[in-house]
């Protein structure tokens, strides 16, 4: 290869670099034109917002126990479905102060708070099951979810965080 | 078997094997001379079974001739009996392609000799070459990162009015609850809700406001904290709109959701509660978790 080839292929991969860095600033911490809109802006933040299903039958999808850290955790958030909605339930409340949400997203584990939406956070006493989303859109888009609670700072034990949130689970097989 | 005649062509010779060819053709033309007459053609001065093996090997292609002048000879008096219009220029063309056959020889042999004088294997220089392509590819990319970085300063909250653009909302044109919380805090029956709603202009743009959906005591105060920067930043970096009475319920103007420059913005929607409304040891402040449209 010759010198002057040489000096061009530097020079491109000079070019490249620089056009690909500025690329990357832009796509990560930059300005942005808005996306097409995200499914998660056509519904609010609980969804279509139906009645829990609590005294049919019912499966619990995922459940986690609570609170984290506490020496006896005698709680367990569920997130519970009945193949249609999903909704989140808190088993065996010891406090009026108790508090309890799920989130759903269209993705596996999304990362920040944009991609999912937060239904609640319900305090327990307006009752022990939150509405109920459907586990996959109109477009038959399957949906994330986790349930999530909270307990009054007098029974978090040695965490500062009384919350507690089970996995990201999708009851229509979401991939 | 070539065809005699047509085929000879001295000039087409590169290797041994071109050679024989080229030598059978003739022989051919001079009527196929034995063997012990080209020996003795080639080697005039000295007889022996050696010489007729040597010749032998010419023809079939084994071995190129080590003795321009004893090739020549021998081509010579072939041409002759064979009546070639011009006997001179056929020698001719079997000592050049003797001599190419020879060069041929050499540069192979150098090539084998460590050390020797011919291009050594190419690798070594180009091993460092992808290093260098990598290299260039990485600074200049750092580069293209900081120049950017810096001709796109990230704005400043302070840089706008305390409700930026400040725009009119209604429900005419429908809303969306982006997130809501309720309180005050510590209360077991809360009887407050602050919501964080966003609806879209004409342009399609996503406008954020904080709404008091619901409020027992008209001293609460609703205010939407928005910022540049992303959630579990400190309170410095949030600038306040303070939300106003409208149809009887409190709620700030609208943001775009992402600046005119493109620059995504985060919203938080709260609310303060008077003290007689406080739980004793617990925070006034009711405030939703920090998020924006995800557009």
């Amino acid at each position: 290869m010759s010198t002057a080839r040489k000096l061009a292929v530097l020079l491109a991969s000079a070019v490249l670099g620089f056009a690909g860095g500025q690329a990357a600033f832009l796509a990560t911490t930059g300005p942005s034109s808005p996306k097409p809109d995200s499914p998660l802006l056509a519904y609010g933040h609980c969804g279509e917002a139906l009645p829990p299903n609590d005294t049919t039958s019912f499966t619990v999808a995922i459940s986690a126990p609570g609170p984290v850290g506490h020496p006896v955790p005698n709680r367990a958030i569920e997130l519970r479905t009945d193949g249609a909605i999903a909704w989140a339930h808190l088993e065996t409340s010891r406090d009026v102060l108790d508090r309890l949400w799920f989130d759903w997203s269209y993705e596996r584990a999304p990362d920040s708070e944009p991609r999912w939406r937060q239904c609640g956070a319900q305090p327990i006493t307006a009752g022990a099951s939150t509405p109920g989303v459907r586990v996959a859109d109109d477009a038959g888009r399957a949906r994330w979810f986790r349930a999530c609670a909270q307990v009054p700072p007098h029974h978090r034990g040695p965490r500062i965080s009384g919350t507690f949130c089970t996995d990201w689970v999708s009851p229509a097989g979401g991939t | 078997m070539p065809s005699a005649g047509q085929d000879l062509d001295p000039e087409r010779i590169e290797t041994k094997q071109d050679l024989a060819e080229q030598l059978t053709a003739l022989r051919e033309l001079a009527g196929g001379t034995s063997l012990d007459a080209l020996a003795r053609m080639a080697f005039p001065d000295s007889r022996g079974r050696a010489n007729v093996t040597t010749v032998r090997n010419w023809f079939a292609g084994t071995h190129a001739p080590r003795d321009s002048d004893a090739l020549c000879r021998m081509v010579r008096r072939l041409a002759k009996s064979a009546g070639l219009p011009d006997p001179d220029a056929t020698v001719r063309g079997f000592a050049n392609a003797f001599d190419r056959i020879a060069d041929a020889r050499l540069r192979q042999r150098q090539a084998r000799v460590p050390g020797a004088k011919a291009a050594p294997s190419p690798k070594p220089r180009w091993r460092w070459w992808p290093v260098l392509v990598a290299a260039v590819l990485m600074l200049s990319g750092g580069v293209g990162f900081a120049v950017a970085r810096y001709s796109y300063p990230p704005p400043s909250v302070l840089a706008f009015p305390s409700c930026a653009e400040a725009f009119t909302t209604g429900h005419s044109s429908g809303y969306l609850v982006l997130t809501a919380e309720t309180g005050p805090p510590g209360n077991p029956h809360p009887n407050r809700r602050i919501e964080l709603r966003i609806q879209k202009d004409d342009a399609d743009a996503w406008h954020a406001y904080a709404y008091l959906a619901q409020s027992p005591n008209q001293q609460d105060r609703a205010y939407l904290l928005w910022s540049y920067q992303q959630s579990g930043t400190p309170r410095e970096s949030w600038r306040e709109c303070g939300g106003e009475l409208s149809n009887k319920v409190q709620q700030t103007p609208g943001l775009l959701s992402r600046d005119r420059n493109g620059w995504p913005r985060w919203f938080r929607a709260c609310v303060q509660v008077p003290p007689e409304d406080q739980i004793p040891g617990r925070g006034r402040e009711i405030c939703t978790s920090a998020t924006r449209a995800d557009d």
